[in-house]
């Protein structure tokens, strides 16, 4: 009877152990490279460049049994001046091609599915001297074809050529998404934010 | 004011702040501070428990205060909003912000050229230059029945 009682309780302890263990989150988010390239814009008003868009593709993984929805993916620039945000551009992957989407419309996640975008940043470049010295020949590029903007390479490129400037602008940028939760008086449930890594 | 430095809603309940880290951190509501209590931790659950038929009422209040915070950093012009803007940007009810623009930019919004603020923002983050002297300060509130973002815009600021 003793033994009996012992496997019993061994039994439902290991059950508990398992049960409890699950840690895996309900929604996880991921970033990652992808071979979009980079844009860079200049001015015309002193031929310097102004602003960077930096692609990063973003992988919203729903490991629940539920469906989960957001409304907008929201990218946290942390070197950029005040009243340089103008947020990001929100794209789908269709066939090859980028195609744009509104980044304040509903989005929902079907139970243990993902979501996959590609997010361009808007980076404000100012009008230092060292800064802009190591971007001259985009300008020259840029005036030579008569264009205000110009595809330059991959981050991964660009991370190589331009290791401390690309570090200075996107240190602890972060990207998040705030889900939503019909339960709440404000609609709105828990807030997911992870560092951007490119 | 001081309503924000002595209780905070952290989730479902209300934690304890202390004024001086409030003061230091200043309208920052998103920042969750607790005291640790020790021994005295049920207490401080339960607190929250009795505080929280309260809390639509502290919101009630919380927005004012910041309204008021608002209206006389206004008063200060640009200068004045932008510190606001800098202190409140982690406001956990509504995000404010500045974005600078053009004067051909501000007169198409005047006139209406522009559906969204999406648009806005993605035309002059397009035509972005050095010289973008109108500034907007706006705010971003969650619209649950329409379930969208819906941005206000509180005041245009022409900084010649």
């Amino acid at each position: 009877m003793n033994k009996l009682f012992k496997i019993v309780i061994c039994g439902i302890s290991l059950l508990l152990f398992f049960s409890c263990n699950n840690n895996e989150q309900a929604i996880t988010i991921n970033c990652d490279n992808t071979i979009d390239p980079i844009i860079v814009r200049m001015t015309r008003e002193d031929n310097s460049i102004i602003s960077i868009k930096f692609p990063q593709k973003i992988l919203i993984q729903n490991n629940s049994f539920f469906k989960k929805s957001f409304i907008k993916i929201e990218y946290r620039y942390n070197n950029i001046p005040l009243g340089r945000n103008y947020g990001i551009g929100l794209y789908e992957q269709k066939n090859e091609i980028l195609v744009k989407i509104s980044n304040n419309k509903k989005k929902t996640i079907s139970p243990k599915n993902q979501l996959v975008y590609v997010l361009y940043t808007s980076h404000y470049i100012d009008s230092t001297k060292s800064v802009q010295q190591q971007l001259k020949p985009y300008v020259e590029k840029m005036l030579r074809l008569k264009k205000d903007t110009l595809r330059i390479g991959t981050v991964v490129e660009f991370k190589q050529k331009h290791k401390e400037l690309f570090e200075n602008l996107t240190r602890n940028d972060s990207v998040s998404i705030r889900f939503l939760n019909s339960s709440t008086k404000s609609g709105l449930g828990e807030r997911i934010a992870v560092p951007v890594k490119w | 004011m001081k309503v924000l430095g002595l209780l905070k809603e952290a989730g479902h309940f209300l934690d304890f702040a202390s004024l001086l880290s409030s003061a230091q951190h200043g309208f920052d509501t998103s920042k969750p501070l607790s005291i640790p209590m020790g021994p005295l931790s049920p207490i401080n659950d339960l607190a929250g428990v009795l505080i929280q038929q309260y809390s639509g009422e502290l919101d009630e209040t919380i927005e004012m205060v910041v309204q008021d915070e608002l209206a006389m950093a206004k008063e200060e012009g640009l200068k004045g909003v932008q510190s606001f803007v800098y202190n409140n940007s982690n406001s956990k009810k509504d995000k404010y912000d500045l974005m600078a623009i053009s004067s051909e930019t501000a007169s198409k919004l005047l006139q209406g050229e522009f559906k969204t603020f999406e648009e806005l923002r993605g035309y002059s983050d397009n035509r972005i230059r050095r010289s973008d002297n109108i500034e907007i300060l706006y705010r971003q509130i969650f619209n649950k029945n329409r379930e969208e973002e819906v941005y206000i815009i509180e005041t245009i600021f022409i900084n010649e």
